[in-house]
């Protein structure tokens, strides 16, 4: 009787494959574009379409040595090459001793940060490429010029130093995004209950609770159980099926999963709120994207908050989707953080859901 | 079928929910990417939600005039924004207020070093957030030594000037990649007004179940209009609805944030009209059928979102063939390629349209069988 709620949804979600199958198959398809963009923001890449093979192994050998990966395209494929490419059209006969006959270009493609350094590299390449040809005047001499080239050192080298984590960024932006797919799971599993309202089948159970407030507990736990169990598969698809190295100690993790178990808390809280607002599908629809997306968007879940005015980022602390997109900075730094900054968004979601909690179990039995 | 449309049209701008769902979602949506990414919108920047320059710090511990000179070489490159600092810690400290984004510590000797042969090191460091800019700083630093290193070998004792060129283009949109090069908010505008035309699905598919659900679809189906008619009536109101809120879109981005989408308004109403017709016709379907399926809604509800997460209508992501797989990604890539310039290619539209025409086929059938039932 005391689990009664728990228990009879719990069988009803088991009892449909297809919602089981939703449960499970969404998480596994979106940890792909959550992996995608831990992909993109690790790796440098160049497309090369350099046809002569002089030249296509000088311009390689130089991204080689930056440690720049590198894809060739065929001359007919540039048009259809995305991201930043380097194309060299001549060979060494030609070019030398009239380095106007080099045609080379260096797209950017979509113009980032990283593509305008990348585009600097490459551009200093194809310099470096027309300067020896309009220095020597035979494809021999040009050959030899490049050879002598490679096998001088570098007249200045550089080092590197991370300050923290050096996987910090890619697993804080792509946590971030789990933090908007799991908000999307669960405001999508609120629906279904407006169905159970429609049909009264709420008003039917909840004749058989203790209270409102008893039926909510269960629900929500319900659901928050749901909701970590799909955190924990994306996590463990992008562990063992992607190979992310999620680098979390036992006790982080556990802060974490404590976290986004909250966040659904609060999610789901919302969404049945809203739900009480009406008993029209369509209706219940546009106010859960209307809660959705703008948390989303506002809470750091797809860019950084960093990039906002600052009077969007103030709105935003009052978000939950903030308070975990910036325990996920927090978590994934590689810094020792003040214990306030591990403990405040725990709090303020704690409080928040027992806030939701209240107003929940004020609601009239009608608008459940 | 003209009196169905403006009943269904009426019954639509008058309720309010429907008209904040036309009006006020959109509008929402397009301000919030407007404002929240204004930073990144200017003119020269583009979809990516970084900025185009990198800010280097540097601690100069030689001052020699080959270490300003190493200093100015990075400064005409284009790629950083330099800021000298006196010494590692104050450098240190504008990394950690996020002053800078990567610093870099000439030694001291450089200049010997470097007259002497021997290799100087330039020291690069970026805190954890910085991680990717700071891989590629190292690259673009790279270039400060291709003068001295062509010059030496030419094999000449006075070889000459070394220039660097300027082969670079900004963001060259292609066939695979239209959307390279368009401004973030044109970005955002494009995968919006997709993603509202997608929503015309859901709410179409609400509002023929809740019409055919009550009397009023008992009244239609009693009435003398025969069901193509019918069915082509609550098309033509859904595809007029969609259109309002395109409009509205549009309207907002171009009036507001100057989003640019390209010089024929006319190719732009037409993928519009495309989608819009495709998307009410599903969702006339889908309605249909979701009387007695009533997991297609929230399946509906889940997918539209997912769809333009995969399509990289949040967050620019090439998910590959996933992305082929998405609605979003054809009428996206429609209006990317009239945007950036590119022929459009009408054939995706085409077989949308024959399928809109095969589905709204299948909706006529379902109605006669409700009206039989």
């Amino acid at each position: 009787m005391t689990m009664s709620v728990f228990l009879l949804y719990a069988r009803r979600l088991l009892k449909r494959p297809f919602a089981l199958l939703v449960a499970v198959v969404m998480p596994l398809v979106l940890v792909q574009g959550v992996v995608l963009q831990y992909e993109n923001a690790t790796k440098l890449t160049v497309a090369v379409s350099v046809p002569d093979p002089t030249f296509a192994r000088f311009v390689e050998g130089r991204l080689d040595a930056a440690g720049v990966e590198h894809t060739t395209v065929a001359v007919a494929d540039r048009s259809s090459a995305a991201g930043v490419l380097v194309a060299v059209d001549g060979t060494p006969a030609e070019v030398a001793g009239h380095p106007d006959a080099l045609d080379a270009h260096v797209d950017q493609g979509s113009v980032s940060a990283n593509g305008v350094l990348l585009a600097t590299r490459l551009d200093s390449i194809v310099s470096t490429l027309a300067y020896l040809a309009g220095t020597t005047h035979t494809a021999q001499g040009l050959e030899r010029a490049l050879d002598r080239y490679d096998a001088a050192p570098a007249p200045v080298r550089t080092s590197t130093q991370v300050l923290g984590n050096p996987q910090r960024t890619v697993l804080q932006s792509s946590f971030n995004m789990i933090v908007f797919v799991m908000l999307l799971l669960t405001m999508s599993n609120i629906l279904v209950f407006l169905k159970d309202k429609q049909m009264t089948t709420t008003q039917r159970i909840l004749v058989a609770t203790r209270s409102t407030l008893t039926y909510y507990l269960q629900l929500v736990a319900l659901f928050a159980l749901v909701a970590v169990a799909e955190f924990l598969l994306m996590v463990a698809a992008m562990r063992w099926v992607f190979h992310v190295p999620v680098g979390l100690s036992p006790g982080r993790g556990a802060l974490l999963v404590l976290a986004y178990a909250l966040f659904n808390v609060v999610a789901i809280s919302v969404g049945l709120l809203l739900v009480s607002r009406t008993e029209k599908e369509s209706v219940g629809r546009l106010l859960v994207t209307a809660v959705t997306l703008p948390a989303a968007m506002l809470g750091g879940a797809l860019w950084p908050l960093t990039i906002m005015p600052t009077w969007m980022q103030q709105v935003a602390q009052v978000l939950p989707t903030t308070w975990v997109t910036q325990l996920n900075g927090t978590l994934f730094s590689g810094f020792t953080p003040p214990t306030w900054d591990l403990v405040r968004p725990l709090l303020l979601l704690g409080v928040l859901a027992v806030v939701l909690f209240t107003a929940l179990s004020r609601l009239p039995s009608e608008r459940v | 079928m003209t009196a169905i449309v403006l009943s269904s049209m009426r019954r639509k701008l008058t309720n309010r929910s429907v008209l904040l769902n036309l009006v006020v979602m959109p509008l929402l949506l397009i301000v919030i990417l407007g404002n929240a990414l204004a930073s990144t919108f200017t003119s020269e920047t583009h979809a990516s939600t970084a900025t185009h320059e990198t800010s280097l710090g540097v601690v100069d511990l030689d001052s020699s005039a080959g270490s300003r000179a190493l200093v100015a070489s990075l400064a005409a490159s284009g790629a950083f924004a330099v800021h000298a600092y006196p010494s590692v810690d104050t450098g240190r400290g504008a990394l950690s207020a996020g002053d800078v984004d990567v610093l870099a510590t000439v030694p001291s000797g450089y200049g010997s070093d470097l007259a002497d042969g021997t290799a100087p090191t330039v020291g690069l460091t970026a805190l954890d957030s910085q991680v990717d800019r700071l891989a590629a700083a190292q690259v673009a630093l790279d270039t400060v030594g291709d003068a001295a290193r062509a010059q030496a070998a030419t094999g000449r004792a006075h070889p000459p000037a070394y220039t660097l060129g300027d082969y670079v283009g900004s963001g060259t949109p292609t066939s695979t990649d239209p959307a390279a090069g368009v401004t973030g908010i044109t970005y955002y505008t494009v995968t919006m007004l997709v993603l509202i035309l997608l929503y015309g699905l859901g709410n179409t598919m609400n509002f023929v179940k809740e019409e055919y659900d009550g009397p009023l679809g008992d009244r239609y189906l009693a009435s003398p209009t025969g069901t193509l008619q019918l069915v082509a009536a609550q098309v033509v109101s859904g595809t007029l609805t969609s259109a309002i809120q395109g409009g509205v879109v549009v309207g907002a981005a171009v009036a507001l944030f100057g989003a640019d989408l390209g010089h024929s308004p006319l190719v732009v109403a037409a993928i519009v009209a495309v989608a819009a017709v495709l998307f009410n016709v599903l969702g006339l379907f889908l309605g249909l059928l979701g009387r007695s399926r009533p997991w297609l809604d929230p399946l509906v509800s889940l997918l539209i979102p997912v769809m333009t997460f995969l399509g990289g209508g949040f967050v620019k992501l090439d998910t590959g063939r996933l992305q082929d797989l998405t609605v979003n990604h054809v009428f996206q890539s429609a209006l990317f390629r009239e945007v950036s310039g590119i022929r459009p290619d009408w054939s995706p539209l085409l077989t949308c349209l024959a399928l809109s025409g095969a589905v709204f086929l299948a909706s006529a059938v379902m109605v006669r069988r409700v009206g039989v039932r």
